[in-house]
């Protein structure tokens, strides 16, 4: 009986052959299983982008993150000067805008209610001194208590004035530019202590930028002033007071301040804004965060979700940044956007705060 | 020893028991010993590595299917914001010429973002453009690409500089310097997405007319705009228009041609109320005008004549002459507009009327100014009588329900100005060119033809020819502020006429009817790595056309240079060597403590107007604004190239595409 096995050369080829099948199968496997980690990692960053995107979507449409309407919700903003702060309305201060005609009633009591958002004051409030009378006394033609025979008893004189006042102080500057008609001009007039009845500004632009100021630089040009005016070089927005760490933003007045983007200094004698009141320290304090995962594994990216909303360059923003950081590479991606998400009045209408829609 | 055979297939059998030598037991059938052919193992070798192969290829699949999420990840907010920006249009489009002398001497037209794919071109949405030579090197699906840039659209990427829109003042348009605290560079990944707009936009309606900015404003009540002696503060950008309409001033430039048929004493009596009037700036600091009381009874005198010379429907008598209020229109007579109808002049008021009544009104306000009437404690030097304020509250009604009636009734009678405190949308004048009615500029322009002909612009038509204009008198540039030259018969030749002479409005179709799909227009991305090309930072971005541009084909910087530029001036080139980027010249300009200086501060950066004027002019610098040295385009601050040659050609994936509605006028959803 004669064995015959493999030759050595037969044995080398083989096992060369071998060794060479097994590395490549190990280097694919080895990339194919980096692909399937590289692939899913991109798979779970993309579904948590696209849960952020979605939640951002919800925040801005639905307000939630400021004003949690579910039974014991968060409502940091319910209290005075706050933008979900519950008004009364009366005829002579309301959201009506636009009074249909009563065919059954007077063409004169429409009129009236028809003509109440005119502007009845000195046009050039901010150079004009004192408040709205140095040529005439505007006031005759109404403020925020005006009285008289008319058919309405002066509530058509009142209406513009008190809807100025009434938002502006108990919602904040934000709240005012948002439930403003687009052709508001930006003032209105009250007793003051001595009883004379004047323009009533809302700070200076001295000040440039912080508490009690609405008024900018721009005021001080011979413009309307209207919506643009007021948001040229000026940044407003909603602060949640409660949840800032800076104490400068934790005050109650916070809503009712303006962060100042750009000033001239001929007309303000001041270099700059106010520490903590430029435009982009506005940005920064604004907004709120949205809580996305809390509990999550170790190996997967952390995503951070915060809506804005603010006017700014005469317009209005609801924004939203989604962030994601991969724990792994520490690489960040960040998708910002704005969206034609809810007004604020169309939150508070949601919430009943105006007396309409849902029960709150 | 059990014998052991090996089938090897149909071949046979092969003893290999014994050396092949022949055995007395028979073989047993089945047993045989086989084995697979080296055929056949390289056969099912081939199919093992197909299918690895194939596993293997599925996972890059996998990874660019996670990547194409991605990219529409990306798009999509980009997308989001896009609408949102367009569909709220905001109002930092300040700072652009809005007159020019002569029709077609104005590219404001083409200035106003009306399409979004002019949006695009603006700073507001972070996009740029990519450069024309490297677009058409890219393939993408059905050719899209290249259709769009064939028919002069372009496509944009987003930009290195991304910035969070709205509160700062890159967002606006303003060329400021360095990234803000809260600009992120995008991900590098996302540069890579293209955007393009598929379809034809409809021909859009006029912002206003080229020549004269209608509607022009004023508060009611008020006084009018004077002439010279800079009382000229509140209306209509420092220019006193409504003297120059009203006044004899022959000698004047523009000079007054009385086109509003005013009656000679009728002047008479407004010049007089403009000399006489005390508060011409409405301004604390003119206190002596506040308390004249000559001046003031002159002008209300002057007022009340001029009133009653023009024949303005009165009841009482001076001092205390009031005009009758419009009538209530429930109790007017329909259809109401046709010549001759009993109360047209309640329905249609005349202009001069209007003004006539602002100016009066604006008098009886003045008793009861807080010096004059003693209200600052001072003793009264006119002493306010009921009477008086019964005057003035009464006036004061009269006149917001005339200048309500007014503007309300015919937005295309433009003799006197809208009320600024009263303003609304819908009085707006709706124009649009007259695509089949060409016309010369007649300024000398040429062309570079040969031989070379003159500019031609195109006429306006509009659902009715507007009425009692003037000259234009507003800014015609940002960096010139003044009254132009008389424009009236620019403005009277451009209206589309037909072959008798009468006006045209038969291609007038703003509020015509029209079907879904003639508005709809796609935003379509793609992703394309075309930053690999070896020129991709020194390509030159080009070609624009003049509303790219702050000033006009005659030299005149007729927009703000911070307002009004390519987009990504902030990243073009400044030279051949394309070692630095444009300069900032513009709007860098604040102040630093300095005890130096007697105000204790000093200026830093450049005016953007000023000195800084002389660089424009020259070659250099119009060749760094038209981004022909291409541009720092992945924003690293270097200059950069890619491993492709320009001769090769890439391939573009299709990200995904959305539907907007193609709107033809200015519009903004919200404020």
């Amino acid at each position: 009986m004669r064995l015959r096995g493999f030759t050595l050369v037969e044995m080398l080829v083989s096992m060369s052959i071998g060794g060479a099948i097994c590395a490549t199968a190990f280097v694919a496997i080895r990339v194919a299983s980096q692909s399937v980690v590289a692939g899913n990692r991109l798979s779970v960053e993309n579904q948590l982008l696209r849960a952020g995107i979605g939640a951002a979507l919800e925040d801005l449409d639905a307000w939630t993150s400021h004003d949690d309407p579910a039974p014991g919700g968060d409502r940091p903003l319910r209290g005075a000067s706050h933008p979900f702060f519950p008004l009364t309305q009366a005829d002579d201060f309301n959201f009506d805008y636009n009074p249909v005609r009563d065919p059954t009633a007077s063409y004169e009591a429409w009129w009236r209610r028809d003509a109440r958002l005119w502007f009845r004051n000195d046009p050039n409030i901010g150079t004009s001194y004192p408040g709205g009378t140095a040529i005439g006394d505007y006031s005759l033609f109404g403020w925020d208590g005006y009285t008289d025979g008319t058919i309405l008893g002066g509530e058509e004189k009142r209406w513009r004035h008190r809807l100025v006042k009434e938002v502006n102080r108990n919602l904040g500057f934000y709240a005012l530019i948002d439930y403003a008609p687009a052709n508001m001009l930006y003032a209105h007039m009250e007793p003051r202590w001595d009883g004379k009845v004047l323009t009533a500004f809302e700070g200076v632009n001295s000040s440039n930028g912080g508490y009690g100021t609405m008024v900018s630089r721009a005021w001080q040009e011979d413009k309307p002033h209207d919506f643009v005016c007021l948001l040229t070089g000026t940044f407003f927005t909603i602060v949640v007071p409660s949840r800032q760490t800076d104490p400068l933003y934790a005050s109650n007045d916070v809503n009712r301040a303006m962060f100042q983007s750009w000033w001239e200094f001929y007309m303000t004698g001041k270099v700059g804004p106010n520490t903590g009141w430029s435009g982009n320290d506005g940005y920064t304090a604004s907004g709120t965060k949205l809580t996305m995962l809390p509990v999550r594994p170790s190996g997967w990216p952390d995503v951070t979700v915060r809506v804005r909303h603010y006017a700014a360059n005469a317009r209005q923003f609801h924004s939203a940044t989604v962030m994601s950081q991969s724990p792994i590479t520490g690489q960040v991606f960040k998708l910002f956007f704005t969206y034609t998400g809810t007004t604020l009045r169309g939150a508070r209408r949601q919430r009943g705060l105006d007396g309409t829609w849902v029960a709150p | 020893m059990i014998p052991v055979t090996e089938r090897r297939g149909s071949e046979g059998r092969r003893d290999v028991a014994g050396g092949g030598r022949s055995s007395s037991r028979p073989r047993r059938a089945g047993r045989v010993a086989a084995a697979f052919t080296l055929f056949e193992v390289a056969i099912s070798a081939a199919l093992v590595a197909s299918a690895a192969t194939v596993v293997l290829m599925v996972i890059p699949i996998g990874l660019r299917a996670q990547h194409q999420a991605r990219f529409q990840l990306y798009a999509g907010c980009k997308v989001l914001e896009m609408m949102d920006t367009f569909a709220n249009h905001d109002h930092t489009y300040a700072s652009r010429q809005l007159e020019g002398v002569l029709l077609g001497q104005n590219a404001q037209p083409l200035k106003w973002p009306i399409d979004l794919d002019r949006m695009m071109m603006n700073q507001q949405l972070g996009l740029l453009p990519l450069p024309e030579v490297i677009a058409r090197r890219i393939d993408s699906d059905g050719d899209e690409m290249a259709r769009i840039v064939n028919e002069g659209g372009r496509l944009y990427y987003a930009s290195p500089q991304a910035y969070e829109v709205g509160f700062h003042q890159h967002s606006g348009g303003y060329n400021l310097p360095g990234p803000m605290p809260n600009e992120r560079v995008a991900p590098s990944e996302a540069k890579t997405v293209i955007f393009g707009i598929a379809g034809y936009a409809q021909q859009n309606g006029l912002a206003n007319h080229p020549c004269i900015a209608w509607p022009y404003g004023a508060n009611f009540p008020s006084t009018p705009t004077s002439g010279g002696s800079g009382h000229n503060i509140w209306a209509w950008q420092n220019n006193h228009w409504e003297y120059l309409v009203w006044a004899k001033t022959s000698g004047a430039n523009p000079p007054n041609l009385n086109r509003l048929g005013i009656p000679s004493a009728a002047q008479d009596e407004f010049m007089k109320m403009c000399a006489a009037c005390p508060s011409w700036e409405y301004h604390f600091a003119n206190l002596p005008y506040l308390r004249d009381k000559a001046r003031l009874q002159a002008y209300i005198d002057a007022s009340q004549k001029l009133v009653q010379l023009l024949g303005v429907d009165c009841t009482g008598a001076p001092p205390y002459l009031m005009p009758v209020a419009p009538k209530d229109l429930t109790t007017i007579a329909k259809p109401w507009y046709y010549p001759g109808h009993p109360d047209s002049a309640h329905l249609f008021p005349d202009p001069r009327h209007i003004s006539a009544i602002r100016w009066l009104a604006a008098g009886a306000l003045m008793r009861t100014g807080y010096y004059i009437s003693g209200r600052d404690g001072s003793v009264p030097i006119w002493p306010v009588t009921a009477q008086d304020i019964k005057y003035a509250k009464d006036l004061e009604e009269i006149c917001m329900r005339w200048g309500r009636r007014y503007a309300s009734m015919n937005p295309y009678d433009w003799g006197s100005p809208r009320a600024l405190n009263r303003c609304s949308s819908w009085d707006f004048p709706l124009l649009q060119f007259d695509l089949f009615a060409p016309h010369a500029v007649g300024d000398g322009a040429v062309d570079l033809s040969s031989p070379p002909r003159g500019d031609v612009t195109w006429k306006i038509t509009a659902p009715r020819k507007p009425r009692n204009y003037h000259s234009g008198y507003a800014v015609i540039g940002a960096e010139w502020h003044g009254v132009h030259a008389d424009n009236f018969n620019a403005i009277d030749t451009s209206w589309a006429t037909k072959a008798d002479g009468t006006f045209d409005d038969s291609r007038f179709n703003l509020t015509e009817p029209f079907a879904a799909a003639e508005r709809c227009r796609q935003i379509v991305c793609w992703a394309v790595d075309w930053q690999a090309y070896q020129d991709f930072e020194t390509a030159p971005t080009g070609g624009y056309d003049a509303s790219m541009a702050f000033m006009d084909s005659r030299g005149g910087y007729v927009d703000a240079e911070i307002a009004n530029h390519p987009p990504d001036l902030t990243l073009s080139w400044n030279d051949a060597s394309r070692t630095t980027r444009f300069p900032r010249p513009s709007v860098d300009v604040h102040y630093v403590p300095d005890a130096t200086d007697p105000s204790g501060y000093r200026q830093v950066g450049a005016e953007p107007f000023g000195t800084a004027q002389a660089r424009r002019g020259t070659a250099a610098y119009r060749a760094a604004f038209f981004g022909l040295w291409g541009a720092d385009r992945n924003g690293n601050g270097v200059l950069d190239q890619g491993p492709l040659p320009p001769g090769a050609r890439v391939r573009a994936v299709s990200i995904g595409r959305w539907n907007f509605y193609d709107r033809r006028m200015v519009s903004a959803l919200r404020n």
